[in-house]
């Protein structure tokens, strides 16, 4: 299968009063077309970041000083990293969109929950609302005059979307001639809260979003970023406010919406149960790497670093000893030479403390960046 | 298709605003002194509207200028011809008094309407963008604000020239003459922008971290959309409630500069200006309280209004105190 996004060696530093924060060093992944990539790892381990660097959207005083990600889109292979502004604003919501980890901020408070979802249908799919717009008009019958001026507006709209006389007359309420795109628009916008399983829609519309559960608003939060049916969808931590119940709930969703849209998923998330659930690859980071990557029943049948089989020993369960992980995440100003998890690595030789380890196919698909696999070959 | 469904269409449109609306009334309702506010400034409303009405202005002269029939210095008291009596040079206080309320007015929401519409511009850019843009536009406002507000206000009043080249084309020569008032309204915004534009500033930057802004970036929207439509939004009620406070202070700093002589000139309809005039006669006996009460019950209750409102609004507005 292709590789939809790859991303290659990426660096990304904090330039911070304290010091230079190296928070990703060299991550290297690709994400297939029409799967789940888990990523997994403790707090602080640059898992948001790498979501973040997808969309190259690191906020400051973050800058990426080295590496690609590439983004296939139709023929064409994109290297998202040096893109222009304009280009990115275009493929961000539309090809490749983000769930948030707290719906409630990521919701702005001042607009009901329609107008937001409204905003990214107009930002991207302005054109294909337009044309169902024109066909509508086409099909009707009415005074012949009023429909050819009504189908010039949306003809000039569809040539140019964002033109000033556009704009400024869609702003006067009442106007007959907009009508049918907000109608069009509003139609669209309760359809994608009936997908998201919204108990009704057409109430939740108009509603802002503190009137809302945290269940409801992930849900609104998933379909701003389904809107455009985006082929990537990162989503970061989208379940961890969420209890139990409504986690799985909005864990059925992801997976019917993905198996509805074809979307590839990158799951960003520090619960293995989740991963388990959902995903078909693992990637497991630690400290601004990924120390392996597998497919999830390899993973979890033949955990191959010392950090993955410590992090599947410290899931609770009944009638098992619960093993923690000693020490800390190190901080990533002076992160350990080496391998950077020796100092709470068991199995830590020598070589650990000097070199970093490269990645290396262990199995098929089964990649580890360890020294204790590398002797030999 | 005809008027009445647009019209009903339009409506369900508004619903949401308008439950806001209701929300806001409701709390409007709940505290007294709001509504002592809100009825100052209503009946200031009318009395600025009903001006020309109350005290007619001569035929064919400036309304503004207030008219006298005599040169007497001496003030005259309240009398059936002129209800409020006479100022210093038989101005009668009834007509200034009257078309001052326009005059405050004027200076109040032409003065906060400008410093805050550049206090906005200047504020958000410098939060938004931060860095090198920030920095030089902080550091301009730390030298206005580096002077005692009053004090920068007369040096310049007295520095604006009063007549502005526009454009300058050989036939064609487009200048602008200034009056004191409009040179006092230049200083005054000029003196005010500062403040509005550290406040926006700030909470400019504390709205930018917020994870909404994030989620909208990454939805794809361009820098200026974000900034329009969502940080402003959130960022602009302290502003708001800082502008309805300021306009009475704003009027108040007008009569202060009137009562010093820089600003209106002598005979102007403006309650700073009628004081001005009553400034010989305030010593010694209370003969004559009528030149300076009377005048300054009305700056006194225009400002109390302007204030117990801008309080009611932080009340309303503030979604840290609304919602109990």
């Amino acid at each position: 299968m292709s590789k939809l996004i790859e991303v290659q060696d990426v660096v990304l530093r904090f330039y911070t009063y304290e010091g230079v924060v190296k928070a990703l060093e060299g991550v290297n992944l690709y994400l297939k077309k029409g799967e789940t990539l888990g990523v997994v790892g403790e707090t602080g381990c640059g898992k948001t970041m790498t979501g973040l660097s997808i969309l190259s959207l690191i906020p400051p005083p973050g800058r990426i000083e080295g590496g690609k990600v590439l983004f296939q889109t139709g023929d064409k292979t994109l290297d998202l990293l040096s893109q222009d502004d304009a280009t990115l604003r275009n493929v961000r919501g539309k090809d490749i969109s983000m769930i948030f980890q707290e719906p409630s901020s990521a919701l702005d408070p001042v607009y009901t929950v329609g107008d937001q979802i409204a905003e990214a249908l107009l930002l991207h799919r302005k054109k294909e609302l337009c044309e169902r717009v024109l066909a509508q008009i086409e099909r009707e019958r009415g005074k012949k005059g009023k429909r050819e001026l009504e189908k010039k507006v949306y003809k000039k709209m569809l040539k140019n979307p964002d033109a000033l006389s556009l704009k400024v007359f869609s702003k006067i309420p009442i106007i007959g001639r907009y009508r049918r795109l907000k109608k069009e628009v509003r139609k669209e916008v309760v359809n994608i809260l009936r997908e998201m399983e919204m108990a009704d829609p057409e109430r939740v519309v108009d509603m802002y979003p503190h009137e809302l559960s945290g269940g409801m608003q992930q849900r609104i939060v998933i379909g701003i970023a389904l809107a455009c049916n985006p082929t990537v969808l990162i989503a970061d931590e989208p379940t961890t406010s969420l209890d139990v119940t409504v986690q799985a709930q909005i864990l059925d969703l992801i997976r019917r919406l993905k198996k509805k849209f074809g979307s590839s998923v990158v799951y960003i998330t520090h619960d293995m149960g989740v991963i388990a659930e959902l995903c078909d690859r693992v990637a497991v980071m630690y400290a601004g790497s990924i120390c392996e990557i597998a497919e999830v029943k390899e993973l979890f049948r033949n955990p191959l670093h010392p950090y993955t089989k410590a992090l599947l020993e410290s899931i609770p369960r009944p009638g098992k000893e619960f093993r923690s992980i000693s020490g800390m995440v190190p901080n990533l100003v002076n992160p350990p030479l080496g391998c950077r998890f020796h100092p709470r690595c068991l199995f830590a030789k020598l070589i650990c403390t000097e070199e970093r380890p490269k990645m290396k196919e262990v199995n098929k698909e089964h990649f580890v960046a360890c020294h204790l696999y590398s002797r030999g070959t | 298709m005809n008027l009445k469904s647009r019209w009903n269409e339009f409506k369900a449109s508004m619903s949401p605003k308008k439950k806001e609306l209701k929300f806001i009334l409701v709390r409007i309702k709940k505290s007294p002194l709001s509504i002592v506010g809100a009825a100052i400034i209503v009946f200031y409303i009318a009395l600025a509207i009903l001006a020309p009405v109350l005290a007619p202005p001569w035929p064919g002269r400036d309304p503004f200028m207030i008219p006298r029939k005599e040169y007497t210095f001496e003030p005259q008291p309240p009398s059936p011809e002129h209800i409020f009596g006479t100022a210093e040079g038989q101005y009668d206080i009834w007509y200034g008094c009257m078309w001052g309320t326009i005059t405050a007015f004027r200076v109040g929401v032409v003065v906060v309407g400008i410093s805050l519409t550049i206090g906005l511009l200047i504020g958000t850019a410098a939060g938004y963008y931060g860095g090198i843009i920030d920095e030089l536009m902080m550091r301009l406002t730390d030298i206005f604000l580096a002077f005692p507000g009053l004090v920068l206000c007369m040096a310049l009043v007295i520095a604006i020239p009063n007549k502005w080249t526009i454009l300058e084309l050989d036939p064609l020569k487009w200048t602008l003459v200034l009056s004191p008032l409009d040179k006092l309204l230049m200083a005054l915004s000029l003196v005010g922008w500062p403040s509005y534009c550290r406040v926006i500033r700030g909470e400019v930057m504390r709205v930018k971290g917020e994870d909404y802004v994030q989620a909208s970036k990454a939805a794809g929207c361009s820098d200026l959309r974000i900034m329009v439509k969502h940080i402003l939004p959130n960022s602009i009620y302290p502003i708001l409630i800082m502008a309805s406070l300021d306009i009475g202070a704003v009027v108040l700093t007008a009569a202060a500069l009137s009562f010093l002589g820089i600003g209106s000139p002598s005979g102007y309809a403006d309650w700073g200006q009628l004081i001005n005039l009553s400034r010989p006669w305030i010593e010694g006996s209370l003969k004559y309280w009528y030149t300076y009460t009377i005048p300054g019950i009305f700056i006194f209750t225009f400002v109390l209004g302007w204030n117990l409102l801008g309080d009611a609004f932080r009340d309303i507005l503030d979604p840290m105190l609304r919602r109990r």
